[in-house]
């Protein structure tokens, strides 16, 4: 503990100055509602002396005459210019800057609050203003584009996103990219998209180490940092919010599907060229056994056992061929998804206290019908100045949500063929006689073992009939999931200078799940079936429903301890902040409590005693599958989490005349033993850096037009934990089933191997910014410049395996990060009656994995479709690799190998008559880097025009220099529903000679020709994120009425993009590794209405 | 005054809990998870039911072996089965890709390493120290044992110095890059490891995984054998045969009408079983490989007399609708498989790489041929058949000559050591004995004759390069002292 000796003489250093005998001025500055203002400038005019104000507003200056005048500046307010004549004390108001964004003046980071000009790092900062000034459903969304180099990683399945700071900076996945999270100070476990955007105040990124190494060993993806709201006024304000979101049902214009006539007859010929390769019908079905296959192969194979003639196929055919299930499935299993919230909060501050409280109730009716959410939530603080040295503040935060979801295997239109259909002409149900359904066990069944069945008159088989209207009220999944966050903090003052703080955070969440099958549910009646046992010809499952039950918990606490220290030296020439402290965190997620349930009745709250052990174990002789079937059922094994960490910290910020700015902060973290051996964890993570106010120097005085300039340098390094690694040697109790005794052993994996030289993951920032405000705020941003490097990092080493193991993971692997940010925001108009801003964010990121190792065996496509895993020195992660084409010969692609050769011969006739197995490409020798997957350029551009009581809001979001793939014809495909049917660029399947060497190579072709060269296109994409209209209630209505600021909100989501690769493409839904579409996110349209009391 | 104090004790209170020491907070251990640390976690530690061995690289070479033919055909020259079923010597080995084998052994080997290295220092009684590393340090050697023959030619006393053998591992350094030893550097410290150990070991260790003294003694015979010991082989075999010299009679099996009736011989119940090893392959542990690679070879099938048990139990040659063989095996190809029942080990335990005690009748007989003294050597040879063959007349008789002698040794080793390491390793060792050398001869196809495979016949010469298995890619391409021991 000889460290935190050192800190507390850190801490206690004071620089010694010259005092000048001249008269000294006090005072306070407050604004308009007499809040005090924290690091509001004081400058003498014609003169070097200057000031600032402390937390409290205070301030001191020395002046050098009597009738000196002082200029109080303020980012936000109105400058103010006032003669201390006669006067040695003060009492200012400044005014808010009326025409003017809210710039970012104190910051958190969740250990100190911080006047901006007196910081030294790089800060994002997003004020509730700016966060609601466009509707969002949840805060994830409410924070893309608002700051520059925080960018969202948009999954194309669900158009969610999920953040990434500067770059991915690991590669670990159990780190992953997911940056800190912190409310009230305290790190949560909670996810952005789970907190209410209502209570926010502010969000601070805190993008450099300067910022975030304070966070040590859990920062090295940057931290978000979230201020919640407090009483502001006297009076009790309740704001009132009500909002809708109304999203359409999606389109499948994008999609580019091809027509059910195209599609069967596509499907025919794929079918007849089966046939003829596998030589019979008889042959081709075989290999089917009783698994399931199409309606249309059904037809064709009754056709030719002569169950039906001809013309039935041709009735049945032309039939089909005005069917189309995807429509019908959107007419009549989606609805349009509807959002409702409503929020009210109420604020109060008095000279004792001050309160919050927030209540928010949304409800979600989304795109399937039966899928629908509740979640409530409720927020609590309060403030209590229990006496004049003790401040508590405590509150609870707690959200409970109820959702109920429909089976997985009934929500996707693409669960029957095209030519299905779900209700006819009339509007009545359409049964299909079977459908593409495993159920619990057994697995899928065909047309034709399903006839046999019923002609076989078992008492026992319940029907396969299916209708998927009626079935998606079956097996809905229930969840219900409880988070509570109660927090406390008290703060002592004593010595003057001094704060002590004690904070407790407790967070606890349960999630609870149960999924109730009916007892005649598809899954069931499958699931029963299966279990026909072949000699008794009685299910062996018990009559009844099925039950599942899960509930986990998972609790973490923080606890800690901080000394803060703030004074100023020599009339206020000198000013000293620190802070130190501890912390103890302790994570736990606990043993899941489940329980599994046959014969199931739901009222009577009843089961069957199973007998697992020879259901489970030994099985049945299944009539329906001819084969022995087991009963799936729980795990026997069960897995806990429990870490605890403890950590040290200490951070020093000194200013000297606040124009020089000197910082450090440093912090050592330990984590329990199955992370890191105690004495490889004693190194600490660290950062200094310096800023420069220059435009308060006196050379500076004559630039009118700069209102501000900074300068800010940086350096430090940030940790990662990753707890799956140990320096122990851990092994498990495991029985292996193929022992005859059955005996448990002890089990390890290479990874669980000693491994003493293991140590934390380390990110060094070097971060170089400048803040600027210019021509009395009509621009103003700051410019970054970083290089971010990942050292250290957990990668797998591929060792020989003489020594005995194969390969490992160690801190073995380095990765770079560099980047540009820039933010601008222009006041372009600026009267009473009209306003114009522009907010631009952009952000460059570019990355190079410096050290990262590939076994040399890793073949050529692994690179491909999995660059995150499959990594090569020198490239970028996610690099875009592709094959190289040669040509396209007769409608077959060939590709070139690492010497240049083609990969297939071909003969006179351009049939192939040898193809080398692409298996044999080992490495990247013999591939092309066209660039990454991941956006190099991203950002934002807002507008924000306003006219009397209209304004309007338009976010566009842009991303580019990354690469994607073409969606392209699948050559082997037996079923293709895209427009590629009549796409014969390249051969299809059914085109290639029958039984010939193209047809057995047919996949080979195919993933040449979805990954080569050619196929790749730039992923450079502009969209419209929203455009929104409001009004607000001019001031006499509301006056009247006697409410406060009221407004009303029109908004509409995606309404347009552009994207360079053409072809319908919207980056954002599409994967762009694999080149496949996935359906465009509607148009939500939002409604808002909020009002104050 | 009152304020300051508590400002005091304030102070005083925050600066005693900054120096409370935090090494016990974090000091926790979740469950689900053991880390080894006493010396009793670490004697469990030699435990592993996992011990199993993967055969592909080298099985096929054997005459005792067959395939089925559509896995050789057409990969005459790009797998190990192809080439080795074709005896194909001009197939660039080193080109194929990995198997386990190796990693199969050293990752054994450094499991001991990890006991050896660590338990001195780990908290518990002496004596479990004292065992632990005798077990481990035998079950080192034995997979060094294993590897050499594998990987490097059979001990030759007149060349072993010089020819190039196998690393010897034993240390625990992840870091490390081994050094290839000669033949006789490894088989010195494989028997300096095990004269070390084999005393320390238990009769009756707690669990069948741990190595008990028999295994130990019958090791150390083989070994010696290996060597050239006959003598010291003799005496380590009769020490071995000393605590165990029990054998299952197959003629009970047979009188109840097979496996599937007579279950006393399954799990760890076969009392003649001194070691659980097994061949591994597909779908994981024991000898579920048998499907595979359990076909024997015509050659083989015709060398097991009429009532030889060990053949008409465990062998079928007609596919059925209840043995359901045909996908491994072709009817017709004169073969015989073993039967895939039984691999279910709920009715008999073979063990196709682990020691028995069948094996050390073998060694006796062997030694005391080499010794001359073969009225013994046929002792310990019909007191094995007899639990073998069915009938009286299950004896051999005493032959005229110690050639005559060795070779009913060398012909019951055949028929007695099916599968695993066994039939290999021996064609390597007696290969180098000018009298009991053999050149394979083996027809091909059999079944599956057509113009683009017509029948051949292939041979495989006793100084083949082929039996001497290159060390795998991966190992060499990270380790340049792993140089080829064959001239690919």
């Amino acid at each position: 503990m000889k460290r935190l000796r050192i800190l507390l003489v850190i801490l206690l250093v004071s620089v010694a100055s010259i005092v000048e005998a001249q008269k000294t001025v006090t005072g306070v500055v407050t604004d308009t509602k007499g809040e005090p203002l924290y690091g509001v400038t004081i400058r003498e005019s014609e003169a070097n002396n200057s000031a600032v104000t402390n937390i409290n507003g205070q301030f001191s200056i020395i002046v050098s005459n009597d009738a000196a005048v002082l200029l109080f500046r303020y980012m936000g307010m109105e400058p103010f210019k006032t003669s201390v004549k006669g006067k040695t004390t003060l009492s200012v108001k400044m005014n808010e800057q009326t025409t003017t964004l809210a710039e970012a003046v104190v910051v958190s980071t969740g250990y100190q609050r911080l006047s901006r000009e007196r910081s030294t790092a790089a800060f994002g900062f997003v004020d509730s203003t700016k966060l609601n000034r466009v509707m969002h459903k949840d805060l994830l969304s409410a924070l893309e584009g608002q700051v520059a180099g925080l960018r969202m990683d948009i999954n194309p399945n669900t158009g969610e996103g999920s953040p990434i700071l500067r770059g991915i900076g690991t590669f670990s996945n159990n780190v992953g990219t997911k940056p800190l999270i912190v409310v009230d100070d305290m790190a949560t476990n909670m996810e952005l998209s789970e907190i209410n955007p209502y209570d926010v105040e502010s969000i601070t990124v805190l993008k450099d180490a300067a910022a975030a190494s304070i966070y040590g060993a859990l920062a090295a993806n940057g931290v978000i940092v979230i201020t919640t709201k407090q009483g502001k006024t006297n009076k009790t304000t309740v704001s009132v919010n009500a909002d809708w979101y109304i999203s359409t049902k999606p389109s499948f214009d994008a999609m580019h599907y091809a027509s059910t006539s195209d599609i069967i007859d596509y499907e025919t010929n794929v079918y007849n060229a089966r046939v003829a390769s596998s030589g019979s019908v008889k042959t081709l079905f075989d290999t089917y056994k009783n698994n399931y296959y199409s309606p249309l192969y059904q037809l064709y194979r009754d056709q030719a056992e002569g169950r039906i003639s001809q013309a039935d196929v041709d009735n049945t055919l032309n039939q089909w061929r005005q069917n189309d299930y995807y429509s019908q499935y959107r007419d009549h299993v989606w609805r349009t998804s509807i959002t409702q919230r409503y929020n009210v909060s109420l604020s109060q501050k008095s000279q004792k206290s001050n309160h919050f409280a927030s209540f928010n109730y949304e409800h979600d009716k989304n795109r399937i019908q039966n899928d629908n959410s509740d979640a409530f939530s409720i927020y609590l603080k309060s403030n209590f100045k229990v006496s004049k040295w003790l401040d508590v503040k405590l509150g609870i935060d707690t959200r409970f949500t109820n959702s109920s979801t429909p089976d997985g295997s009934y929500t996707s239109y693409t669960m029957q063929e095209r030519y299905a259909s779900i209700v006819d002409g009339q509007g009545n149900y359409v049964y299909s006689p079977y459908v593409n359904v495993s159920g619990y066990t057994g697995g899928s069944i065909n047309g034709s073992r399903v006839r046999e069945l019923q002609e076989q008159n078992i008492g026992a088989l319940l029907p396969y009939s299916f209708n998927v209207l009626e079935s998606l009220d079956e097996g809905v999944t229930k969840n219900r999931n409880v988070r509570m966050r109660p927090f406390i903090n008290l703060e002592a003052k004593f010595l003057k200078w001094f704060k002590y703080n004690v904070m407790f955070q407790y967070e606890w969440a349960q999630t609870r799940k149960e999924q109730y099958d009916e007892p005649d549910s598809y899954q069931m009646r499958l699931t029963h079936n299966a279990f026909i046992d072949q000699t008794t010809q009685t299910s062996q499952l018990p009559e009844g429903g099925r039950y599942y039950q899960q509930t986990n918990n998972s609790r973490r606490y923080t606890f800690r301890n901080q000394l803060n220290f703030e004074k100023s030296f020599l009339d206020f020439k000198h000013n000293v902040n620190a802070i130190m402290g501890m912390e103890l965190r302790e994570n736990r997620s606990s043993r899941p409590i489940e329980q599994l349930m046959y014969g199931y009745n739901d009222t009577a709250l009843t089961s069957v005693r199973m007998d697992w052990q020879s259901l489970y174990n030994v099985g049945i002789n299944s009539l329906v599958y001819n084969e022995n079937v087991k009963m799936s059922g729980l795990s026997t094994s069960q897995s806990e989490v429990f870490h605890r960490y403890a950590s040290f910290y200490a951070n020093v910020g000194y200013n000297y005349l606040y124009r020089y700015n000197l910082t450090g902060s440093i912090r050592w973290d330990e984590a329990d033993l199955f992370g890191l051996d105690t004495k490889n964890q004693h190194h600490p993570l660290w950062s200094i850096g310096g800023g420069w106010n220059i435009s308060e120097e006196q050379f500076m005085k004559g630039i009118s037009w700069l209102d501000f300039l900074k300068l800010r340098v940086t350096y430090g390094v940030n940790g990662n934990v990753d707890q799956s690694s140990t320096t122990y040697f851990v092994a498990r109790y495991r029985t292996e089933g193929s022992d005859p005794t059955n005996s448990q052993y002890l089990r390890y994996t290479d990874d669980n191997l000693p491994n003493p030289k293991l140590r934390w993951e380390k990110t060094s920032t070097f971060n170089v910014g400048m803040d600027f405000r210019l021509l009395n705020n009509l621009l103003s941003g700051s410019l970054e410049f970083y290089n971010r490097v990942g050292d250290d990092l957990l990668v797998r080493k591929y060792l020989d395996s003489t020594i005995g193991a194969t390969s490992r993971v160690i801190n073995n692997g380095k990765m770079r990060n560099q980047g540009l940010e820039l933010s601008l925001t222009a006041n372009i108009i600026r009267t009473q009656e009209w306003g114009l801003t522009a907010t631009l964010n952009y952000a460059y990121n570019k990355n190079k994995m410096l050290s990262v190792e590939h076994n040399p065996t890793d073949i050529a496509s692994n690179f491909i479709t999995a660059p995150e895993n499959y990594r090569i020195e020198g490239t970028s992660y996610n690099t875009c690799w592709a094959y190289r084409l040669s040509r396209v010969v007769n409608g077959y692609p060939v590709i070139l190998d690492a010497d240049g050769n083609e990969m297939a011969k071909f003969d006179a006739d351009g049939n192939p008559t040898e193809v080398t197995y692409t298996s044999t490409l080992k490495g990247t020798d013999a591939l092309v880097n066209m660039g990454t997957f991941t956006p190099i350029h991203t950002g934002s551009l807002s507008l924000n025009l306003r006219w009397r009581e209209l304004e309007l809001n338009t976010l566009f979001i842009f991303s580019g220099g990354n690469k994607l793939r073409l969606d392209v014809t699948d050559m082997n495909s037996y079923q293709m529903t895209t427009d590629h049917v009549n796409d014969h660029t390249v051969k299809h399947y059914y085109e290639m000679p029958t039984g010939s060497v193209a047809q057995q190579n047919a996949s080979t072709f195919s993933e040449w020709w979805r990954y080569c060269d050619e196929q790749v296109r730039s992923a450079d994409y502009l969209k419209l994120r929203s455009i929104n209209l409001a009004y607000h209630l001019p001031e006499d209505i509301i006056k009247k009425i006697g409410i406060g600021p009221t407004r009303l909100t029109l908004q509409v989501n995606n309404l347009f993009y552009w994207s360079a690769a053409g072809h319908d493409i919207d980056p954002e839904s599409y994967s762009v590794k694999t080149g496949t579409r996935t359906l465009q996110q509607p148009k939500t349209i939002s409604i808002g209405f909020s009002t104050t009391l | 005054m009152i304020r300051h104090l508590t400002s005091y004790i304030i102070l005083l209170a925050s600066y005693l809990f900054f120096f409370t020491s935090c090494d016990s907070y974090i000091d926790i251990t979740p469950k689900g998870a053991v880390m080894v640390q006493t010396a009793d976690e670490y004697y469990e530690l030699i435990v592993n039911p996992m011990r199993s061995y993967y055969p592909s690289p080298f099985i096929l070479l054997t005459d005792n072996q067959w395939a089925k033919e559509s896995d050789i055909l057409g990969n005459e020259s790009t797998s190990a089965d192809g080439i080795n079923f074709t005896f194909n010597e001009q197939a660039d080995r080193t080109l194929l890709a990995d198997n386990n084998l190796y990693e199969n052994m050293y990752s054994f080997i450094l499991r001991s390493n990890l006991v050896i290295e660590n338990i001195d220092n780990a908290n518990g009684p002496d004596d479990i120290k004292t065992l632990a590393k005798a077990e481990a340090r035998t079950f080192r050697a034995w997979d060094h044992f294993l590897a050499v023959n594998t990987f490097a030619k059979a001990y030759d006393p007149a060349t072993a110095s010089q020819d190039g053998g196998v690393c010897i591992v034993n240390y625990y350094d992840l870091e490390s890059t081994p050094r290839k030893s000669t033949v006789a550097e490894v088989y010195d410290f494989i028997i300096r490891e095990l004269e070390e150990s084999v005393d320390l070991l238990q009769e009756k260790p707690v669990n069948i995984y741990h190595p008990n003294k028999a295994f130990g003694y019958a090791l150390l015979a083989k070994v010696y054998l290996f060597h050239r010991d006959w003598e010291k082989a003799k005496k380590a075999a009769e020490v071995s045969f000393s605590l165990n010299s029990a054998l299952a009679d197959y003629n009970l099996i047979k009188n109840a009408g097979g496996t599937v009736y007579y279950k006393e011989f399954a799990k760890e119940n076969n009392p003649e079983v001194l070691s659980y090893m097994w061949m591994a392959g597909w779908g994981g542990g024991e000898e579920v490989c048998m499907m595979h690679y359990g076909m024997i070879s015509p050659e083989l099938k015709e060398l097991f007399a009429s009532n030889d048990l060990r053949y008409s139990i465990f062998f079928r040659d007609k596919v059925t609708a209840t043995n359901q063989i045909g996908n491994w095996f072709d009817q017709g190809s004169g073969a015989a498989i073993w039967l895939p029942a039984i691999k279910n080990t709920d009715r008999f335990t073979y063990m196709s790489v682990g020691l028995r005690t069948a094996e050390v009748y073998l060694m006796l007989a062997e030694t005391n041929a080499r010794l001359g003294d073969l009225t013994t050597a046929t002792g310990y040879i019909n007191q094995l058949r007899a639990k073998r063959l069915s009938g009286t007349s299950t004896d051999i008789s005493v032959p005229a000559t110690q050639k005559e002698m060795m070779d009913s040794v060398i012909m019951e080793r055949r028929k007695e050591l099916l599968f695993g390491f066994n039939r290999f390793f021996d064609l390597k060792r007696f290969n180098l004995e000018p009298d009991y050398q053999k050149t394979i001869t083996r027809k091909f196809p059999v079944v599956n004759i057509s113009e683009t495979y017509p029948q051949k016949t292939y041979t495989l010469a006793p100084n083949s390069r082929l039996y001497i298995i290159p060390f795998p890619r991966s190992a060499r391409d990270k380790n340049p002292n792993l140089t080829l021991n064959t001239d690919e």
